[in-house]
């Protein structure tokens, strides 16, 4: 009885490792790699708007450009003038579980009831929104010298001057 | 003692002439425009060190400018800016490698001196002509020049980021070089 109890439950061990849900095998939401470096299939792109932010009231303005990874998980990066992107991880919630909707929420991802709304498809995601640097400038204060007629001119009034008084000195000595 | 300080001056006066005969000989120096302009690039395209290794790790670097309308054809050395001061040679084109390789997403920054032999003829350029960039791994890119400006040295506003795939060229120019002359050019599709 005991062993068949055993191997009852060595079954149903087993049989579940085959029905865990991506965001339990992986033990949190699955990678979406980063916009820096994005993957994907571009479905949505525009140069300059103004764009909704998941879980954020305000409205910003700027580039935005949407990834599908997958047919669940889907990359949206935002870039504004200043520099500091948002990038918007979305999975979609409708295979998930509410524990592993819960387990989510508690780590920061918002629950959108549809994602048509925001040009996606027609059914529930998680979002969850980390900050990137967009626009790599350059900080510096100014330019190269590429150039040294300045220095040339100098060295020249330079040597022009103390010649100038060597001879004076000279002369006045006299 | 007033013979010693005339010495003095006339010592000081000949180390100024002097320094400023070495600047003349920078901007006009005639060997490095004929090392630059009609030596082959080979030598500089890999590191010596990489002639001891069996593998050659390829990288996509910049090491070549050319814009034939105007005879600019240099090597390209990487640089950098330590404490707001930028590295510079005299022996080709620079590259800021902290902006993206030319060709990639970004404004891509090379710049050299204004003498002969370098980019002393870059103040001519014309929109539409074209640069040429050529990588470690062999190939060429090009770009059609879109506008040329002239900045103060202070403008750091040349460097900013782009949307698209731009490359900068600058140079000094204007009275005493206390300007600059700024190519903008952008990836030939």
């Amino acid at each position: 009885m005991n062993k068949n109890k055993s191997i009852l439950m060595v079954t149903a061990f087993a049989l579940s490792l085959g029905f865990v849900s991506p965001v339990e095998a992986a033990g949190g939401a699955p990678d979406f790699g980063t916009c820096v470096a994005p993957k994907g299939e571009v479905i949505a792109s525009y140069a300059n708007g103004v764009h909704g932010i998941p879980g954020k009231r305000e409205t910003f303005k700027g580039s935005d450009t949407v990834y599908k990874i997958s047919q669940d998980v889907v990359l949206q990066c935002f870039c504004p003038e200043n520099g500091k992107g948002i990038q918007t991880n979305w999975l979609r919630a409708k295979d998930l579980s509410k524990t592993e909707i819960a387990k989510l929420r508690k780590q920061g991802w918002v629950y959108i009831a549809t994602g048509s709304v925001w040009g996606l498809d027609d059914v529930a995601y998680l979002a969850k929104n980390v900050e990137y640097t967009c626009k790599a400038g350059v900080a510096t204060k100014g330019l190269a010298n590429t150039g040294n007629l300045f220095l040339l001119n100098t060295l020249l009034l330079g040597g022009m001057t103390t010649a100038a008084l060597a001879f004076l000195l000279k002369k006045f000595r006299k | 003692m007033k013979n010693a300080f005339n010495i003095f001056l006339i010592t000081l006066s000949i180390v100024f002439f002097t320094l400023a005969g070495f600047q003349v000989y920078l901007r006009l120096n005639p060997s490095r425009t004929l090392a630059v302009s009609t030596v082959g690039f080979e030598k500089y395209r890999y590191p010596q060190v990489f002639d001891q290794v069996d593998e050659i790790v390829v990288l996509s670097n910049p090491i070549r400018i050319q814009i034939e309308d105007l005879g600019i054809n240099l090597p390209i050395f990487q640089s950098r800016i330590n404490n707001d001061v930028w590295e510079t040679t005299d022996k080709g084109a620079s590259y800021l490698v902290e902006t993206p390789v030319p060709g990639d997403k970004g404004n891509s920054v090379i710049y050299g001196h204004n003498w002969n032999g370098l980019f002393a003829n870059l103040v001519n350029t014309k929109s539409g002509q074209i640069v040429k960039v050529e990588y470690e791994d062999g190939s060429t890119k090009e770009f059609v020049v879109d506008h040329t400006s002239i900045v103060g040295p202070d403008n750091s506003e040349i460097l900013a980021f782009s949307e698209k795939p731009i490359l900068t060229i600058y140079t000094c120019t204007g009275f005493l070089d206390s300007q600059r002359f700024v190519v903008v050019a952008t990836l030939k599709q």
